[in-house]
């Protein structure tokens, strides 16, 4: 799958992964994979600095928290987060339609 | 340096990001966090310890490309610094004064003229809401993805600018004050209240300066703005 294309759309893909709950950086790479068949397959090194930048942003909360004797930084959605993610939802599914649109070969209408 | 090629890649990542803060610390720990997640799993593929580290920090990308996105994050930690120094310390310098006018009114009487009193309350004012302007501004364009090197100049020029002025003013109001001598009480206060203010001056001249050490690393002769992803 073209990296470039997905890259786009990094920031609504993260912001779905953790909309099921709260996900660790790695945590969420594995999300991403599992829910695109292993087609999306990003560098690591690309998404923790996004999921930093939406914590600035207010859509994620980042917090430290310790389980089985590793601290992790665990995401959650935040309300704006959530709102952010509806929207780019609703713009994708506009994109994806009127793409598809021009895609779709045109019906040659029948000899009559 | 360690053979462990995690720990090796967490030490050049280290070395590509400016500072010794909170925040570069938080992003140093979670990468190796991160890192070692990944290697656990290549260890349940069946690598062998090294070669599942190796195979981490290779699924981790370029390193130059991860340091320059955090670069990014810290440069607005910096111009969020600033911003809020302004925003909070401008209050917390002004109220010592008021209420050494207030314990002490013979204090106002001592004081410069009325115009470099009412100065500081303008610059405070001034600063506080181009501050908080410019901190809406920041997290809108962590939503756009878009870089903010012309926002940190503003930034850096608000806080030196206010830091400037605000120790031109107290210089003029201590040195045109007039006259009668204050009691031991009222002089000791009046005293802490200058120090906190100049400690004030001197961390929001600090922190100006530091933000636009921080635009001139992640933005190098830019004021345009550019998309970061």
């Amino acid at each position: 799958m073209d990296q470039g294309s997905i890259r786009g759309r990094l920031d609504a893909m993260l912001l779905a992964v953790i909309e099921d709950g709260p996900l660790h950086g790695y945590a969420v790479i594995e999300a991403l994979s599992a829910r695109s068949d292993g087609d999306i397959d990003l560098p690591t090194g690309t998404v923790y600095p996004a999921l930093r930048r939406m914590e600035r942003a207010g859509w994620l909360d980042g917090e430290w928290s310790e389980a089985g004797g590793r601290r992790r930084r665990v995401y959650t959605l935040t309300d704006a987060g959530s709102q952010a993610l509806h929207q780019q939802r609703a713009d994708w599914q506009h994109f994806a339609a009127r793409i598809a649109g021009v895609l779709t070969p045109a019906e040659t209408p029948s000899p009559t | 340096m360690s053979a462990d090629p995690i720990r090796q890649a967490v030490d050049q990542l280290a070395v590509r990001l400016p500072g010794h803060g909170r925040l570069r610390r938080s992003i140093l720990r979670e990468v190796e966090d991160c890192l070692r997640d990944a290697a656990e799993d290549h260890l349940t593929e069946g690598l062998d310890p090294h070669a599942a580290r190796l195979s981490a920090v290779r699924q981790f990308g370029d390193l130059d490309d991860a340091a320059a996105e955090y670069r990014i994050e810290l440069a607005a930690a910096a111009t969020r610094h600033t911003a809020l120094l302004i925003a909070i310390g401008y209050p917390v310098m002004l109220l010592p004064w008021a209420l050494l006018n207030k314990v002490f009114p013979t204090h106002t009487g001592r004081s410069a003229p009325s115009w470099i009193n009412g100065s500081f309350t303008w610059i405070a004012v001034t600063s506080l809401v181009l501050a908080v302007a410019l901190l809406v501004r920041l997290r809108a364009r962590a939503r756009s993805a878009v870089a903010f090197p012309t926002l940190m100049n503003a930034l850096s020029a608000l806080g030196l600018g206010s830091a400037t002025l605000t120790g031109v003013a107290g210089y003029l109001s201590s040195s045109l004050s007039t006259a009668a001598s204050p009691g031991a009480v009222e002089a000791i206060c009046e005293l802490g209240t200058e120090i906190v203010s100049a400690l004030f001056v001197a961390a929001l001249g600090l922190s100006a300066a530091r933000c636009l050490v921080h635009r001139r690393r992640v933005f190098p002769g830019a004021g345009r703005p550019e998309q970061v992803t």
